[in-house]
């Protein structure tokens, strides 16, 4: 608490110092979303379907980015890892407690069975974006791939509050 | 944030960034010491007023040693809880019960808190076994127990598992009669039991008469409630309970897997473990199902510890505020105590002591009484963690160690900066005194 305090004081100072970063989403939110279009939430590609990518806000070095991916097609598909233009690394990592504190491991890859779900998830599976380029703001959105064995699933992530458990159209169907 | 800040920030180890953040959390109380003391050496007098009013000056110290060391004591606490229960969960890898809750079945299975819960078949078992990449898959069979202690039903495997590899005395149960002790199950080899059924002050003592097991090997000590626990054959837990051995007709004096589906009376929970961990989230993802549930203990341990740190965060505003209030109080104190050196204070201005000479006297004294309170604190918290930690500890058998580590430190030296800030009002008002006055007394 304290360490957030002074360092969000030690923040504050040097952004006054300094110009403002640029919003991601200046760069790479699409058209105004319609009311009622949710099609930017998900995405599909030989029969792997992928819904709600989101992330919290952040102006670490490091973000997570969660998804539901269900895999409707007849054969097993592997998920490599992704790529985004805000990142200068995507990797997949998986949740751990090390000594009571919470860490992320490195995972080469996932398999997805045919017919099963794959929940990226606080607490559980991630892809970990490091040396992000920007502040990533609540309301936000950017674009990424996710690489899987049978090709790239581009889709948009949602930026949730900085606290966010969930997307925060979980459980809409779409 | 300003990118090279932060690029300098994310470049830094754990260690260096905690450091840093010490320092700077402390810079505020040395600087301010090098600038109120600068050209003085007021040490000699602060001795002397320290010595001339000890037993006041001590009550101070306490009292801000008590309202830090609650502080200090909570943070210590908060995290030997968690890394104890971490600990106690790292050879879950993960867990596949019934649906049902995951705190429920994690606290039943991980933690031998034992609830009526679904059994999985064998069907489902076998399923689990034999998938791909499962490197051990186990029955965790609770329900029973000997004087408090539970007899869990599992597999040598399991045991071995628990133990590192290695027992630390005697060998591994190789009949259905016999039984591996936890490290602290007041049982030596050689010894027989025979389980009640149930736990706990309503379990039946004589529910399974006639039924003795032998101890014949103990696992080593882990510091969880598996020290408590006695591990038997899941066959005899089965057998105990009239129940089918989980093999075939002919094959009953058989231990271990495979199991015969048809013959396998179920399990509440089975234990899966992977070598590699992207292995266990594919296996969760598999056991994921209508009629199964698949969770790691240390992801629902880390969304109670996040609730956790969220109790101790709110209970950390409030040691905070009882420290600057105690602190308050104390300084309070001191503009009454300066009263008492008023005369003094007094004589050496007329003696042609600077203004700034006596100020530096004044507050002087508060920052030490306050860096002392801090220091004392520091040990009171450390003290009140370890013995808490102890009685933690008996009560539920995981071991919780007190420690102190940066946070502790980081908290202290946040309190002592803005204390110190405040002890300038005591030092502004002894100048404010009237010199001519104060010497007449």
């Amino acid at each position: 608490m304290l360490k957030a305090a002074l360092f969000a004081l030690l923040a504050g100072a040097a952004t006054l110092a300094l110009p403002a970063p640029p919003v991601v989403a200046d760069e790479h939110a699409p058209a105004q979303e319609e009311p009622g279009d949710h099609s930017h939430h998900e995405a599909e590609l030989d029969g792997v379907h992928a819904v709600h990518a989101w992330t919290r806000a952040t102006d670490a070095d490091t973000a997570l980015v969660f998804v539901d991916i269900e895999n409707g097609s007849d054969r097993d598909v592997v998920l490599e890892g992704g790529e985004s233009d805000i990142a200068e690394k995507v990797e997949i990592v998986g949740f751990v407690l090390k000594d009571g504190a919470p860490a992320w491991e490195p995972l080469p890859q996932m398999p997805l069975k045919a017919g099963r779900e794959l929940k990226l998830a606080p607490n559980g599976l991630a892809l970990r974006f490091t040396g992000v380029k920007e502040a990533l703001h609540e309301g936000d959105e950017f674009e990424m791939e996710f690489h899987f064995d049978v090709g790239h699933l581009a889709m948009h992530v949602q930026v949730e509050a900085a606290n966010a458990m969930h997307h925060s159209h979980a459980g809409h169907k779409h | 944030m300003p990118e090279a800040l932060s690029d300098f920030w994310y470049a830094l180890s754990p260690t260096a960034q905690d450091a840093l953040l010490f320092a700077l959390l402390l810079a505020p109380a040395i600087l301010l010491g090098l600038v109120v003391v600068a050209g003085y050496r007021p040490f000699a007098l602060v001795r002397a007023m320290l010595w001339r009013f000890r037993w006041t000056s001590l009550l101070f110290i306490l009292l801000i040693a008590v309202s830090v060391g609650i502080g200090v004591g909570l943070i210590a606490q908060e995290r030997g809880l968690r890394q104890g229960t971490a600990r106690a969960a790292d050879k879950f890898d993960l867990i596949v019960t019934a649906p049902g809750s995951e705190v429920t079945m994690m606290l039943a299975a991980v933690y031998l808190q034992p609830s009526d819960v679904p059994l999985l078949s064998g069907r489902v078992f076998n399923d689990i076994a034999g998938s791909e990449n499962v490197s051990l898959a186990a029955p965790i069979a609770f329900g029973d127990s000997f004087e408090g202690a539970p007899v869990i039903g599992t597999t040598a495997g399991f045991v071995t598992h628990l133990s590192s590899g290695a027992l630390a005395e005697g060998r591994m149960f190789a009949e259905h009669e016999e039984a591996v002790a936890g490290a602290r199950v007041p049982l030596a080899i050689g010894e027989t039991f025979t389980p009640a059924h149930g736990v706990g002050p309503s379990a039946e003592e004589d529910g399974h008469q006639g039924h003795v097991y032998r101890i014949v090997g103990r696992m080593p000590a882990s510091g969880t409630p598996w020290d408590r626990a006695i591990l038997v054959p899941v066959e005899s837990v089965w057998e105990v309970h009239g129940l089918a051995s989980g093999h075939a007709p002919g094959s009953e004096a058989r231990l271990g897997p495979p199991f015969d589906a048809d013959y396998f009376p179920g399990t509440p929970a089975i234990l899966v473990h992977a070598d590699q961990l992207w292995a266990n989230y594919a296996l969760r993802s598999q056991f994921t199902t209508a009629e199964t549930m698949a969770f790691f203990p240390g992801a629902v341990l880390a969304s109670l510890h996040a609730l956790l740190g969220d109790v101790r965060q709110v209970m950390s505003v409030m040691a905070v505020v009882t420290q600057v209030l105690v602190t308050a109080g104390v300084l309070t104190g001191l503009i009454i105590l300066m009263r008492l050196f008023a005369r003094r204070l007094a004589l050496l201005r007329a003696l042609g002591a600077p203004r700034r000479f006596v100020f530096a006297v004044v507050w002087s004294y508060a920052a030490f009484l306050i860096g002392a309170g801090a220091l004392l604190g520091i040990a009171v918290g450390f003290a009140a963690s370890a013995i808490i930690s102890r009685i933690v500890t008996a009560r539920t058998d995981i071991l919780i160690r007190a420690s102190l580590s940066w946070p502790e430190f980081q908290l202290v030296a946040g309190f002592v900066s803005l204390t110190v800030l405040l002890a300038l009002v005591p030092a502004f008002l002894t100048l404010a005194r009237p010199v001519v006055k104060d010497l007449r007394g």
